[in-house]
């Protein structure tokens, strides 16, 4: 049990940078992939020119592109957002550790200090 | 179950002592599962499983004591925030915020335990899912080590890996239990003990309708019948448990499962002769073991399937636009049509299983250029499913391009031409397509498109313009038509073409039952009852032989449905459902009895010639014939593809063969009507044939077709059969070979579960002279068959007759006792007025003496007891000289005398 324990303080972190890393990446990039398909800027992107709703006469397809152009700023920018978002996440998970470790080591510190 | 290649070096331990078994390179024993090798590397001795429990006994402790930590931590962190500032010493002196040391020190327990659990989660490998669109992976044994050794040790698969752990600690329990009973080897038998406590295995047997008890008792008695002789020796695994715990991984990646649980071991294991015996000792043949996993499986990945499948139609627009918005409003179709996309997309249409095969079918039409499907099928095939199934498809966009990004809409013919003229139902069909061609993301579901047919404005018909504008090929169209209506009015039209069609059998056997599992889940959670895998294939069989009416698997789900709430009502909630409960809804709707044969029905059906004989006075060759036909059927001990039984009743008239017929059907089909009776003497004439079965090209088949389509458990009473024309004889000729006709329309009326009567009067003169020449019967009726019918049936037709039974001439005995049978049916009818009547015997003896006539049999006694009897009767009853609860003696001579009752 102690060779365990002992072995999990050495491993843990191997493991959290290593493949744990990789499967978080896996994860936020599968994040980020639904909210594009949920958000559907690449669909967007292909129609930028097909006229919206039916209609295709000019001031329609004008109008639609310049609806498209807006709609695919908006969801572009929202997807950029969310990504970051999802960037933090991941950063969060790989500072997590290193956190704690400088957190008990401060702690410590303070300790000695006063 | 394809053996697996064992490694000779190492006896298929993976290990010498401590070192790895440098042949095999560790994987002990491999087969290729597709082109996977999959071996073995876990070890399975004693020792490695007590280490490897050791471990993870101690794993188990050391992320207890770090949760312990991580909660301690937190709770006193909350502790600190919400109660302690004003009363803390800190707080009180002013001291600097309190110390968060332990704070970090739970988290990093936290992390260290986030860490082992993720990472333990590495220890069990997935088997890779295979699509849906490829094939079962094949299962091969390497032809030896060279081959096995030329795929890289990295590649090769470990079974036990993707073994679930309740999988796993059975093989190691199997181990141990071949250790403790010294046995030198553990076989599959030790495998099956093994997991028999496992909670899986409780709701297989369950599922079997068996008592685990009773597989229990059996297996402990057949683990003491193996040989113990090593002692102390580790155990080795057999050849035979191998191939068991590969073949587990094996069916687990056939039946896209990510890992081998306790199923796909006791399919495995049940290959083996010692545990294949106890299972069908028990009532569980093979076919079943892999039936019930399949369904325990199918459950499993259902489970799966939906929670997939509600991320992916997460992403699916709901509304009536596609994801780019190029879509247009169609307000005329949203109101004739239901939108199946968007229903499928909120978990509304049940899902499809088993139907892979039509749809790729579906889609290799489209994919090839065609625009529009037509499935043709029987009513309650499914077609209606496949259209479901292609919704789900579309919604979680696994369809071919064409297809992506489009909602299916129904168009519904029933409102489209609801209320309207055909001339307005032709506008509204045509705006409605055109707002499809507008809209663009839009394909049409048609349900029965041959209601369309008929419908005619300005003499263009209504399905000639849809299946025009089909042919254009600017929208996607899958139609359904029933396969009647589809041959009468859809497929002569040279639109039809615009059409690919796609047939939709109807699912049988296994197909059927495996649908059927993936749909009684419904019912289950509606009627709070549980299917035992009986109750589903005698719903299969039942419903396909004693209904023929109706399509599998639409009418397997009814009878189902029906058992669910007999059985909520009669037992309760929660009770199971078994193979007898759904025999009996069948029996029920059919009136047929397929119930097993119960302990008072046994004893029926073995004092059938009493029962038969309270009707049929002697005859005693026919009744006892009869009687064991009917015996032989009750216990299905006949050919299931040829009627029950055929007999030929020979014999003059009035000697009970009419009688006999009707008794049969008394005692066998519940009711002396249950039958057909056809008079054959009104099938003189060749083109007589068409009354039988239907005139070419016109509707409504034949008048014996329909009656046997429409009872096919009955009694075929065909009288004065000489008299038929020989082409119509022929005709039963091929009845009673192959037990079907054909009617005109090409639907096959099932003769399999009609017993035959012909009955003939055909040498009569010739058998009444015989047996009144005293010559012995067997003898009369050799010389009947060979010389005195010759010229009237040919000998193929009589050879196909199970029975050709001659009827003797009647004695005077007997008549004697007909007249009693007779007198006793004038008691019922006057009991019913509340009157007695009583017979003295000399009456009954001089009504039977001027009855006989030894040429017309007991047929004159009838008109005998009119005059004498019945006319008298009905005399005094006119009169009003009987009244209730009088009593009416007949005397000689055809006297009534009437004893009145005394007066109250």
């Amino acid at each position: 049990m102690v060779v365990d324990l002992a072995g999990g303080l050495v491993s843990a972190p191997l493991f959290w940078y290593g493949r744990g890393a990789g499967d978080a990446a896996r994860y936020c990039k599968r994040l980020i992939v639904a909210q594009a398909a949920r958000g559907g800027v690449g669909v967007w992107l292909r129609n930028l020119f097909v006229p919206m709703f039916g209609q295709r006469d000019a001031i329609g397809i004008i109008i639609s592109f310049f609806v498209r152009l807006f709609q695919i700023i908006i969801r572009g920018v929202a997807l950029v957002l969310w990504s970051v978002l999802v960037g933090f996440l991941f950063l969060a998970y790989l500072a997590a550790p290193i956190a704690i470790v400088v957190g008990i080591l401060y702690e410590i510190g303070i300790r000695i200090r006063a | 179950m394809t053996p697996a290649l064992s490694c000779p070096v190492c006896a298929a331990r993976g290990y010498l002592g401590e070192r790895r078994c440098p042949n095999c390179r560790g994987a002990a024993f491999v087969q290729f599962v597709g082109n996977t090798l999959v071996g073995w590397r876990t070890p399975l001795d004693p020792f490695a499983i007590a280490l490897r429990r050791a471990g993870a006994r101690a794993n188990r402790i050391v992320n207890g004591v770090l949760i312990g930590i991580a909660a301690v931590a937190v709770g006193e962190r909350l502790i600190g925030i919400f109660i302690s500032p004003p009363f803390s010493p800190s707080f009180a002196t002013g001291s600097a915020r309190p110390s968060l040391l332990g704070f970090w020190i739970g988290a990093f327990a936290l992390f260290l335990f986030i860490a082992r659990r993720r990472r333990a989660r590495y220890a069990t490998v997935p088997i890779p899912r295979r699509g849906y669109d490829e094939e079962a992976p094949a299962i091969r044994t390497p032809s030896g080590w060279e081959e096995a050794r030329a795929v890289p040790a990295h590649e090769v698969r470990d079974a036990a890996a993707s073994f679930t752990p309740a999988a796993l600690r059975a093989a190691e329990e199997a181990v141990a239990l071949a250790e403790r009973a010294g046995h030198t080897h553990i076989v599959p038998l030790h495998l099956f003990a093994a997991f028999l406590p496992a909670r899986e295995t409780a709701v297989f047997f369950a599922r079997a309708g068996v008592a685990r008890s009773a597989v229990e008792e059996r297996v402990e008695r057949a683990l003491g019948k193996l040989p113990s002789e090593a002692q102390g020796a580790a155990p080795l695994l057999s050849a035979e448990a191998q191939a068991a715990l590969v073949g587990a991984y094996a069916r687990a990646a056939e039946g896209r499962a990510a890992l081998a649980g306790i199923e796909e071991l006791i399919v495995a294991v049940s290959d083996d002769p010692r545990v294949a015996e106890i299972l069908d000792d028990v009532g569980i043949t093979p076919a079943m073991v892999g039936n019930i996993a399949s369904w325990l499986t199918l459950t499993r990945a259902l489970r799966e399937r939906i929670a997939r499948y509600r991320t992916r139609a997460a992403q699916k627009p709901t509304g009536a636009l596609d994801r780019a918005m190029t879509a247009v409003a169609t307000p005329t179709l949203d109101r004739f049509g239901r939108d199946l996309t968007r229903a499928a997309r909120f978990g509304r249409l049940p899902f499809m299983v088993e139907r892979d095969a039509e749809m790729r079918a579906i889609f290799r039409a489209i994919e090839g250029g065609r625009s529009s499907v037509i499935l043709v099928g029987e009513p309650g095939v499914g077609k209606d499913a496949i259209v479901s199934g292609l919704a789900e498809r579309m919604v979680t966009e696994e369809v071919p391009e064409l297809l992506a990004d489009k909602r299916l809409v129904a168009l519904s013919i029933p409102d489209l031409v609801a209320g309207a003229s055909p001339a307005e139902a032709g506008e509204r069909l045509l705006t409605a397509l055109n707002e499809v061609a507008r809209a663009r993301n839009i394909a049409l579901a048609v349900e029965n498109i041959d209601a369309l047919v008929g419908i005619a404005e300005g003499g263009a018909d209504l399905f000639d313009i849809f299946a025009e504008e089909a042919g254009r090929g600017y929208f996607y169209c899958l139609a359904t038509a029933t396969t009647g209506r589809y041959t009468e009015a859809v497929e002569r039209r040279p639109s039809s073409h615009a059409f690919t069609k796609v047939e939709i059998a109807e699912p049988t056997g296994d197909q059927a039952v495996r649908i059927i599992m993936a749909l009684v889940g419904r019912v289950e959670a509606e009627q709070g009852v549980f299917f035992a895998y009986p109750a589903l294939r005698q719903a299969v069989t039942l419903s396909a032989r004693y209904l023929p009416e109706r399509r599998l698997p639409e009418k397997a789900i009814e009878v189902l449905r029906e058992s669910a709430q007999a059985v909520r009502t009669s037992r309760g909630q929660n009770a199971l459902v078994d193979g007898e409960d759904v025999a009996a809804i069948v029996s029920e709707k059919s009136h047929v009895p397929v119930t097993a044969v119960t302990e008072e029905e046994t004893d029926k059906l073995l004092a059938l010639e009493g029962r038969i004989h309270e009707r049929v006075i002697g005859q005693d060759e026919a009744v006892a014939a009869v009687a064991a036909a009917l015996r032989r059927a009750r216990a299905e001990l006949r050919a299931q593809n040829r009627p029950i039984a055929s007999f030929l009743f020979l014999g003059p008239t009035g000697v009970g063969k009419t009688e006999l017929a009707k008794t049969v059907s008394a005692v066998y089909f519940g009711a002396e009507d249950a039958m057909v009776r056809l008079d054959m003497s009104e099938y003189q004439e060749a083109s007589a044939i068409r009354r039988l079965i239907g005139s070419p090209g016109e509707r409504g088949g034949g008048l014996l077709t329909e009656a046997v389509r429409k009872k096919p458990f009955t009694l075929l009473l065909l009288d004065e059969f000489e008299k038929a024309h020989a082409d119509i004889l022929n005709v039963f000729l091929q009845v009673m070979e192959d037990g079907r006709l054909t009617d005109n329309e090409g639907r096959t009326a099932d003769f399999t579960n009609v017993i035959i009567v012909a009955t003939s009067n055909a040498g009569s003169a010739f058998i009444q002279d015989a047996i009144r020449a005293g010559r012995p019967p067997d003898e009369v009726k050799n010389d009947l068959l060979l010389r005195e019918l010759k010229g009237v049936f040919r000998p193929e037709l009589l050879n196909r007759f199970d029975g050709v039974i001659v009827f003797r001439p009647l004695t005077a005995d007997q008549i004697e006792q007909i007249a009693w049978l007779m007198m006793g049916k004038i008691t019922d009818l006057l009991a019913g007025r509340g009157i007695t009547f009583r017979a003295t015997d000399e009456a009954v003896k001089e009504l039977a003496s001027i009855g006989f006539d030894p040429v017309f049999g007991a047929r004159p006694m009838r008109r005998v007891l009119q005059e004498k009897v019945e006319n008298a009767l009905a005399d005094a009853l006119l009169r009003q000289k009987l009244g209730r609860r009088d009593t009416v003696v007949l005397d000689p001579g055809g006297v009534i005398r009437i004893e009145k009752a005394k007066e109250l």
